[in-house]
């Protein structure tokens, strides 16, 4: 079988980044620690890069067929925006989060191996699969951390009495998350297109995403607008996040939702 | 008191109250005027009247922007506080779409204020209405003169416009038809969602249909419901040889599958004959008293009838019919131009004569014995314009992965 030799490979990545999970977080002082620890990133992404190549050539297709290559895919790309984001933005949590999230996917292929060939229905085989779920793991890890920074300040302000000067950060997190977020969308769009006739039908959850993305829209305008008043882009914020959440998690509870093409599985 | 020097409301230059006010005004007007007009669809004209909408819009923005961008209101309707309040009123109707299921047949609605089909609503209208005029004359303010610190912006903004404005003015031009054909039948006459017939510049003749399956799984079936029982601790499992699952207390092991079999007396062999269905040996051990049961499983199909295991009198264990993998047909297209042998499955649609033929659905009783394929044929004269607004998104979107919150002067 091809994919015996996976599990070396996952090994070896799995340990590297790891590793470098382990230097990102507790021991990023120091610039040798972190020129190690992205070298690491970079050796795990060249080693699951070969077996994907490897899989490839001897699969004589693109290795995009099931859930187990999709699964491949995730890791891959995962690693490599976590390391180009890194290096443009230095966020060592973003690093270590996109590497957990990578290494994650690796790992359900590692304990699971017979889920390799698990079935995927026929509107989901498409090369847009990857991609657009990918650019959402981003924008909603980026928007998130948005939200954590504005209960962050919020909470001082209302219970401590301190200010904390944290829009600059969260506007950051906004803007990077929020173009992660319109790739989602755009990624989407052009998908659909391809596999249901039409790029926007106002299913249950573009709606929803939209909705998302009309809410960090209002951010950004007010930020830019009324850049000295803080308590309001706080609050909306982390009310943005609430529907972030429901266009994710909560969608599937909606009586909205039963006519949606998002909702995979409910049925048997 | 009111601190000296602080204006009046709705005396220029206007600001967030007075933008939400208007934004407020639009969305009760909206709904005042689709309750009282009785709850019908708005319909934006064909062509060549969304043509002559689009060239009106671009016109008018021009227009005041080169000529009446000095005036309160224009200053007002291209600041952020009116773009703010228009996405607001934009995300509000997004909020009701969202909630409520929307009725998508045209004509046939039932809520008064238009909740079930929005985007055909007059708030919908209003508020797009002033939505696009805002952000038309922001993109039009930055883009004249351009300097290059403007690129995000103006793609951003501009690709937005584009991509809303052709979406909506081109679902009118859009056609979306579905054709069923049998095996070695031929047609150029498509069907619309209202049961009329339009004739297409191309035939399409099914040559083959073929489906691929999953292996079938094996599940527990709640008698009394009918229904699949599932938990978290009995989930179906793939039937296939050598695989072990645990159902209801049960350990199940498929000592063999086959994927087209027939029915011989009691027991199963290999077959490849028209209706064949999937089988499979399994042995079953009850884990309470370690007795020991092997069986043949079938889920049937439309020509056989299942084999299933009782294993109380609520319970059975039985096999699940086969999911499919992909299916695709072989056809031939003679347009004007030429003849083509071509294969369309799912996410690989064909395009012909301005035309995309989707793969959408086959005779979903007979599974991998259909000789029917149904397909839908889409028109979309605008698309081109509506890619090029996302793929100016798309640039955008980059600009600001790279730039991020630019500290403003």
């Amino acid at each position: 079988m091809n994919w015996i030799n996976f599990s070396i490979y996952a090994e070896i990545c799995g340990i590297l980044w790891l590793a470098s999970i382990v230097i990102l977080l507790f021991k990023s002082k120091k610039p040798v620690y972190t020129a190690i620890a992205t070298g690491m990133v970079y050796v795990g992404i060249l080693v699951l890069g070969s077996f994907i190549v490897n899989l490839w050539l001897t699969l004589d297709r693109p290795p995009m067929r099931t859930l187990g290559e999709t699964r491949l895919w995730y890791s891959f790309f995962l690693s490599i925006i976590g390391i180009v984001v890194y290096h443009r933005w230095k966020y060592k949590w973003l690093l270590a989060y996109s590497l957990g999230m990578a290494l994650l996917f690796l790992m359900l292929n590692y304990f699971n191996p017979e889920i390799h060939s698990k079935s995927l229905m026929p509107a989901l085989q498409s090369p847009w699969f990857v991609p657009h779920v990918i650019v959402y793991i981003f924008a909603y890890a980026l928007l998130a951390a948005s939200s954590l920074v504005a209960v962050y300040s919020l909470f001082h302000e209302y219970f401590l009495n301190q200010k904390k000067d944290v829009l600059p950060i969260a506007d950051n997190l906004v803007y990077i998350g929020f173009a992660f977020l319109t790739l989602g969308l755009l990624f989407g769009a052009l998908w659909a297109k391809e596999a249901w006739g039409h790029y926007w039908t106002w299913d249950p959850k573009e709606t929803w995403a939209f909705l998302t993305w009309l809410m960090y829209l209002v951010y950004i305008h007010f930020r830019h607008s009324k850049p000295h008043l803080t308590k309001g882009p706080l609050w909306t914020l982390s009310l943005a996040f609430v529907v972030l959440l429901i266009a994710w998690f909560g969608i599937n509870y909606l009586p909205s939702a039963q006519f949606s093409v998002h909702t995979y599985g409910m049925g048997n | 008191m009111k601190m000296a020097g602080r204006k009046q409301i709705w005396q220029h230059p206007w600001s967030y109250i007075e933008s939400y006010l208007i934004a407020l005004g639009l969305l009760l007007a909206g709904f005042l005027i689709e309750f009282s007009t009785g709850a019908g669809t708005i319909e934006i004209p064909a062509w060549p009247g969304n043509g002559i909408i689009l060239f009106i819009c671009i016109g008018l923005l021009l227009l005041v922007h080169f000529f009446f961008r000095r005036m309160h209101f224009v200053k007002w309707l291209s600041s952020v506080p009116a773009a703010i309040s228009a996405i607001s009123a934009f995300a509000f109707l997004v909020m009701l779409m969202a909630v409520f299921p929307q009725e998508s047949q045209v004509g046939r609605t039932t809520s008064p204020f238009g909740f079930d089909h929005i985007v055909q609503s007059w708030p919908y209208m209003l508020v797009m209405l002033y939505f696009l005029s805002s952000l038309g004359l922001v993109t039009l303010k930055r883009f004249f003169p351009f300097t290059r610190r403007n690129l995000g912006f103006f793609i951003n903004h501009a690709g937005l416009w584009i991509a809303i404005v052709a979406g909506s003015l081109g679902t009118s031009d859009m056609l979306r038809l579905t054709l069923t054909l049998q095996e070695g039948q031929a047609n150029w006459l498509a069907t619309d969602a209202s049961g009329l017939e339009h004739e297409l510049p191309f035939a399409i003749k099914l040559l083959d249909f073929s489906l691929e399956e999953y292996e079938a799984k094996i599940g527990i079936l709640d008698n009394p419901k009918a229904e699949l029982f599932m938990d978290e601790n009995n989930h179906p499992f793939y039937a296939s040889k050598g695989n072990t699952g645990n159902l209801l207390g049960r350990d199940v092991k498929v000592l063999d599958y086959l994927p087209t079999a027939g029915k011989v007396s009691d027991r199963y062999e290999p077959f490849l004959g028209f209706g064949a269905p999937p089988a499979a040996w399994v042995e079953i051990i009850n884990q309470k008293n370690q007795e020991s049961k092997i069986a043949w499983l079938s889920c049937g199909n439309f020509m056989h009838q299942p084999d299933y295991v009782k294993l109380d009198s609520n319970f059975s264990l039985i096999m699940i019919p086969p999911e499919p993998k992909r299916y695709r047909s072989e056809v031939f297209i003679l347009s004007e131009e030429k003849g083509d042998t071509i294969s369309i499955e799912v996410n690989k649609p064909y395009q012909v004569a301005g035309w995309k033929i989707y793969q959408l659905s086959y005779n979903e009783r007979m599974g991998r014995y259909s000789e029917t394929s149904v397909f839908e044929l889409v028109r979309d004269p605008w698309l081109p314009l509506v890619y090029i607004g996302i793929f100016m998104m798309m640039a955008g979107a980059f600009y600001l992965l790279f730039t991020g919150k630019r500290r403003e002067l």
